[in-house]
């Protein structure tokens, strides 16, 4: 399926490199995106295990630290 | 022609009063200068604007009023027509009822700039650029409100960062890396003159 593009104001398909070059990106953003997501969702678990370990919520943590 | 100045008893015409019109027109001073008009763009995977960083401008100001069917606005700097794809930072702070989430990206292909709206709700990020046409790092603050799948559910996304590569770039290209996008943007300058 043919993208499109806004060309300086202009709508209209891509040019088969265009289309190329932004279908490689996708791949990485994605990728890129993935990798973010995983160091949040890691971060997060390591953070449960501390709070597990201390036998506390988050809200009393924050209380704590507030 | 240069800003005609009259002194008592001079005759005014209509030639020389249009030509100050002109020059008016031509410098502003103070404020946001736009240097790319309102442009709609619909059902597009990206859009670019060429040849809107010069040296009349040091800071620019975007202003996206968007919906994306299935993935988040990014941006990339370009010179020449040519998209940068690599050394993009950005440190963002998303903020989704109760819950405020923070993230660093670092080494990226793109900046992010805004998040999905999830269909067809009106979206709006501004994004402050620093120094795009200079051949230093620019750096950038992306505010973003987006409703995501709905009005009752806004989300507020604060995205901060930089372009770390130290290159001139005279324009500027923003994609999305799934779906699609429409709405419309404009591009400003910040003046230097008061």
């Amino acid at each position: 399926m043919t993208m499109r593009t806004n060309d300086n104001g202009t709508d209209r398909d891509m040019t088969e490199a265009e289309q190329t070059a932004h279908e490689a990106w996708q791949k990485l953003a994605e990728a890129e995106a993935k990798t973010v997501a995983k160091v949040a969702a890691d971060k997060a678990i390591a953070k449960q295990a501390v709070l597990d370990r201390l036998g506390i919520t988050a809200d009393e943590a924050a209380l704590l630290l507030g | 022609m240069p800003l005609t100045t009259y002194t008592a008893g001079e005759v005014l015409t209509a030639a020389s009063l249009n030509a100050n019109f002109t020059f008016a027109a031509a410098s502003p001073t103070g404020g946001l200068v736009c240097v790319k008009a309102e442009t709609a763009f619909s059902a597009v995977a990206s859009f670019t604007a060429d040849n809107v960083f010069t040296s009349t401008y040091t800071n620019y100001f975007l202003s996206l009023r968007y919906t994306s069917s299935a993935a988040a606005p990014f941006m990339q700097f370009q010179v020449g027509g040519v998209a940068a794809a690599t050394n993009y930072n950005y440190q963002l702070i998303s903020a989704e009822s109760t819950t405020v989430a923070a993230s660093r990206a670092t080494a990226q292909t793109s900046a992010l700039i805004a998040g999905d709206s999830g269909g067809d709700f009106k979206s709006f990020a501004y994004v402050n650029i620093s120094g795009p046409q200079l051949a230093e790092p620019t750096d950038y603050i992306s505010k973003n409100i987006r409703n995501a799948t709905g009005y009752t559910s806004p989300i507020i996304l604060d995205t901060h960062g930089n372009h770390s590569t130290a290159t001139a770039y005279d324009g500027i290209k923003v994609l999305v890396s799934s779906g699609t996008m429409t709405g419309t943007y404009a591009i400003y300058g910040y003046s230097k003159t008061v």
